[in-house]
């Protein structure tokens, strides 16, 4: 250490430094030691452990390390910007929005199969992300049990396929009500609670609507769920090499078209579009509505909120509601799209999934729950041969995000009017 | 927000078990073989396995222990006076930062030691067997009243002897929707718990 650091009054001296190392270090192998350095293995009937001393060493040494370095890093580290959307005028908003319409509705047709399918999850995705949104962002309710509704969606369609033959369409507003019904009376006994109590007593729900799919065996298939599900259909018109019913037509024969089954592929991809269109477009018009002030009035305070005479009770079950609708419909999608539906698909790790989406794009913000969705769906996708270290970097990132940067990467920017 | 970073720990945490450990279902040796035996061979006998047995000393001496740590310890007092005022904490001199990191410390050595006794009873673990263990202490704890020693005491064993008789009378499957059940209608009857004091809001 120079003589010239050791001048600078601000800094601590080297002996504190080493102190605060060492004591890192020992937590580290506090840490490590009984994860990575004994390990438990199976020699048949019987567990052994075996010792791998080199790993706690490799990961006390950089501890250490950067426990020393880091006081000479501090305050040196070029701040990096953060992404900002660059202002567009509000004239030429709509020609971009238009253009990355076009551009989103055109690209399937030259993509590969494989591209086109991941991009359809990532569409299910941002209609769930956009309708936690709903509840999260705008109203700032925090709802762990979002998946429960997107379950009740999924499983109407599959019910009614199953029990009364009903198509994917005739169902489609069935199980977006189904999810919105079930988001109002679970909505009631949650209104009084708020912060945690609330988060815990989603959750709870969600668990339960899951805990009671996989026990009616006798209605929902228990474990197994429903299967064979049909794709839906382009008005009428079946998309399959020969059709179900005999005498019907299909897609590709009305069309005078060769069967390819890359049709279906690039018609799922639309109908999600469509459906995250329709969902951002709903939820961008309540924000700017009466309604959708009220909800960020109760984020913000509640007390202040009710002292004005707004009634806390119908804003959050409006919130709730309109939230288990949009999780309804993605649920209905997603069940004709797998043909398969078990309560597998439908674990807490799901809502965890969708409000990281949340979190990680910026509570509130639209544009940002959309890039998060697709960076969050598409990266794994990607990034295959790291798919054991998914959950482990998704904690990582939650953690991180609420430590940097609680706003999002693209933090909501407010509606206001600026007077020059 | 402070749950949300907490829940991205939780999945952190599980995974990194996981990635260590691999994610299967692992054999714990029993340590503790053998039960305890009441009534004659002939009639109705009742077996207490010595773990059981182990579980119920071991709660009770830490449940003592923490009481006597948190009414009568310097560390204790401040932790309650954090829980009533943080902010008026710091202003008299508590630490308070310090204080959040002691508790949290002492909370994961409790659900440790948790953890250690119900491997040993059920002879199985895997990474994730905690999630839902998690969810139903925070149920315990509403259940008696949050802030409350005796009070989550009380809601533990309620919601474990609720859990059983669920699981004896309805159906084992239900045991998990009973325990979430009771927390929902709790917070909707008596949202302060059993023991709990009701929480007047000032603005």
């Amino acid at each position: 250490m120079s003589a010239a650091i050791s001048s600078s009054p601000a800094r601590p001296g080297w002996r504190q430094n080493l102190a605060h190392a060492l004591t890192a270090t020992v937590l580290t192998a506090v840490v490590v030691t009984p994860i990575f350095g004994l390990h438990l293995e199976r020699a048949g009937v019987r567990t052994i452990i075996t010792q791998h001393w080199s790993n706690v060493a490799w990961a006390c040494l950089l501890v250490f390390i950067a426990q020393m370095l880091r006081p000479l890093l501090a305050g040196r580290g070029v701040r990096l910007p953060w992404p900002k959307l660059p202002a567009i005028p509000a004239r030429q908003r709509g020609v971009w929005i238009t253009a990355a319409l076009l551009l989103a509705v055109i690209w399937p047709f030259f993509a590969g199969r494989n591209a086109v399918d991941i991009a359809t999850l990532a569409m299910i995705y941002v209609m769930l992300g956009l309708g936690l949104n709903v509840v999260v962002g705008f109203a700032g309710l925090l709802d762990l049990g979002f998946v429960g509704f997107y379950a009740v969606g999924a499983y109407t369609y599959a019910l009614l396929f199953h029990w009364a033959g009903w198509s994917f369409w005739e169902a489609l507003p069935l199980a977006g009500a189904a999810s919105a019904l079930f988001g109002f009376v679970l909505g009631f006994p949650v209104l009084r609670l708020r912060g945690d109590y609330l988060a815990i007593v989603t959750l709870g729900f969600g668990e339960i609507i899951r805990l009671l799919l996989v026990n009616l065996t006798d209605f929902t298939g228990g474990p197994d769920g429903i299967s064979g599900l049909p794709k839906p259909s382009v008005f009428g018109l079946e998309m399959a090499r020969s059709p179900s019913v005999e005498g019907a037509t299909t897609f590709h024969q009305f069309f005078g078209l060769e069967f390819n089954s890359m049709h279906m592929v690039i018609f799922l991809y639309l109908m999600a579009l469509l459906l995250a269109v329709v969902t951002l477009f709903i939820s961008n018009r309540l924000i700017r509505m009466p309604i959708g002030r009220a909800w960020e009035a109760l984020r913000e305070d509640e007390i202040a909120c009710r002292s004005l005479g707004l009634n806390p009770m119908k804003i959050k079950l409006s919130a709730f509601t309109l939230g288990a609708m949009f999780a309804g419909f993605g649920g209905a999608f997603f069940a004709a799209r797998q043909g398969i539906v078990n309560p597998e698909s439908f674990t807490f790790i799901e809502s965890a999934l969708i409000l990281a989406i949340v979190v990680l794009g910026g509570m509130g913000s639209q544009l940002g729950v959309i890039l998060a969705a697709i960076l969050l769906t598409a990266l794994p996708e990607f990034a295959r041969e790291f798919a054991e270290y998914r959950m482990l970097i998704f904690g990582l990132v939650m953690i991180l995000m609420m430590v940097w940067r609680p706003q999002g990467l693209l933090p909501m920017q407010r509606h206001h009017v600026e007077v020059k | 927000m402070a749950l949300i970073s907490a829940i991205g720990m939780s999945i952190f945490l599980q995974n990194w078990v996981a990635l260590g450990q691999g994610a299967r279902d692992m054999a714990v040796p029993s340590l503790l073989p053998g039960a305890l035996r009441f009534g004659d061979e002939s009639g109705f006998e009742v077996f207490v396995p010595y773990t059981r047995v182990l579980i119920i000393v071991v709660t009770v001496v830490l449940m003592i222990a923490l009481t006597l740590y948190i009414r009568h310890s310097r560390m204790g007092r401040a932790s309650r006076a954090c829980s009533q005022d943080m902010h008026m904490a710091g202003l008299l001199g508590i630490d308070v930062n310090r204080v959040i990191s002691f508790t949290f410390i002492l909370g994961a050595v409790l659900a440790a030691v948790g953890g250690v006794l119900i491997a040993l009873a059920v002879g199985k673990l895997n990474p994730f067997i905690g999630f839902i263990v998690g969810v139903k202490a925070f149920t315990a704890a509403v259940l008696g009243g949050i802030g409350s020693i005796p009070g989550a005491m009380l809601g533990g064993v309620l919601l474990g002897v609720a859990e059983t008789f669920a699981a004896a009378y309805i159906s084992s499957e239900y045991k998990d929707i009973v325990a979430f059940g009771l927390l929902v209608l709790i917070l909707l009857f008596r949202p302060t718990g059993l023991l709990g004091k009701p929480e007047v809001e000032k603005v």
